[in-house]
């Protein structure tokens, strides 16, 4: 390969937000374009760092260039965006027929969540993935946070009553669970973040409608939450809408606007939900809202600047992308 | 310019699929066959060119593989698919009733002959 090349390609690379295989195919044909080019105009006289020169041009900045290429590559189809929502309209039938509450539905939803989620890692991770891994990672947040509030809970006990309603055993093993678990769930979103947070933002779209549904769960009771059940399922279903705009968008900045709009929207929903009754829970739900979808973003502002490794895709024989 | 620009948008896909409808391509080879069966009226930039490959074969239009050339080197070859014959023929009468409408509207007097 021509050295001259090399700055382009690298710059590439960093500013390609595609899926492992579709960033090494790209890599890997544009640099291949870029050769045919420089050979083309050196066998015409021109001199090689010209010819460099006006093969690295004919692609324009490496930034706008992988815009188009994320464009290309991330407005998903009609059947991807019905794939990405599925799960939402899952939650949003469970709601609203109440069988939430019957444990083998959500038994099966789980069994869904996980299967989809491991034929989408071994498809190569395609926008549809995201939202099913966000349901099947959801069981280990919901037990870190289950497990969190029996450790506050035994904490409370001890410090008022000076006695310890857990055995020392148990004290570990919460402890261990609770370090496994969140420690598991952070290194996959910090993960997906890196590669692109918009997409792991999506990944945990669901999650605050998770906070606003405990939340008035602790303060109501069973049969009043269930009452609440119909805009629990509107909830889901705004999901859906939205999870099916985000992947029907092309650009980028589409993307993060619908992310975006998701917390005023929750807030009024949330709103509407409660009968304006409990808006300090509100607030505070879709501030937690607001925090949920922005943490990704800030998850790879702060792991700076991507450098990417050279990716463990499939190739032939003859070393080309599979 | 802007007027070529937009012109040439809504038919960089149609004159990929139908230059891969007579043999299948890499894309600088697709770029060079655009260039010169245009006489150097089309000049397909790869910022332009890949784009548009990638999003034809997301849609299922065309399919790519990697392949040796002539010349031993390895090259991502694109060939079309049947959906793609099927849509590049759909968007070629399309295209002969715009051009002949338009040709109708603005040069009566040619089209009249």
């Amino acid at each position: 390969m021509h050295t001259g090349l090399i700055p382009y390609l690298q710059s590439l690379r960093i500013h390609l937000r595609l899926d492992t295989r579709a960033e090494a195919t790209v890599a890997e044909e544009v640099s291949a374009h870029m050769e045919d080019q420089v050979q083309d105009l050196v066998a015409q006289g021109m001199s090689v760092e010209e010819a460099t020169r006006r093969a690295t041009e004919s692609f324009g900045e490496p930034r706008a260039f992988a815009a188009r290429m994320y464009a290309a590559y991330n407005q998903g189809t009609w059947v991807e965006a019905g794939l990405a929502a599925m799960p939402h309209l899952f939650g949003a039938l469970l709601f609203a027929n109440h069988a939430w509450l019957d444990l083998r539905l959500l038994a099966l939803t789980l069994v869904a969540a996980v299967a989809m989620s491991v034929t989408g890692w071994v498809r190569g991770r395609p926008v549809w993935w995201y939202p099913w891994l966000g349901y099947a990672l959801l069981p280990v947040l919901a037990t870190a946070l289950l497990t969190l509030s029996i450790f506050g809970q035994a904490i409370f006990s001890f410090a008022i009553n000076r006695y310890a309603n857990l055995h020392a055993l148990a004290w570990v093993a919460l402890a261990l669970y609770l370090v496994v678990a969140l420690a598991a769930f952070s290194y996959v979103l910090l993960r997906i973040s890196r590669r692109d947070w918009v997409y792991a933002s999506l990944m945990v779209l669901h999650l605050p409608v998770l906070v606003i549904s405990l939340l008035l769960l602790e303060r109501w009771n069973l049969q009043r939450f269930v009452a609440a059940d119909d805009s629990a399922a509107l909830m889901f279903l705004f999901l859906a809408l939205a999870t099916a705009a985000f992947i029907r968008l092309g650009h980028r900045f589409l993307k993060i606007g619908v992310v975006l709009v998701i917390t005023p929207v929750f807030f009024l929903l949330a709103t509407q939900a409660t009968r304006g009754t409990q808006s300090p829970i509100v607030i505070i739900a879709s501030l937690t809202s607001l925090l949920l979808l922005l943490t990704p973003a800030a998850l790879a502002q702060a792991s700076g600047p991507r450098v990417k490794q050279t990716p463990d895709v499939a190739r032939d024989p003859s070393g080309r992308v599979k | 310019m802007t007027f070529e620009r937009e012109l040439l948008k809504g038919s960089t896909e149609s004159i990929i699929l139908s230059l891969l409808l007579r043999e299948p391509m890499y894309g600088y080879r697709l770029a060079r066959e655009i260039e010169q069966r245009s006489d150097g009226y089309f000049k397909f930039r790869g910022g332009t060119l890949y784009p548009a490959l990638h999003r034809l074969e997301r849609e299922g239009m065309i399919e790519g593989k990697w392949q040796s050339t002539p010349g031993m080197q390895q090259r991502r070859y694109y060939f079309i698919t049947e959906k793609g014959r099927t849509s590049l023929s759909r968007r070629t009468a399309h295209w002969r009733g715009f051009a002949d409408a338009v040709s109708r509207v603005i040069m009566p007097d040619v089209s009249a002959t």
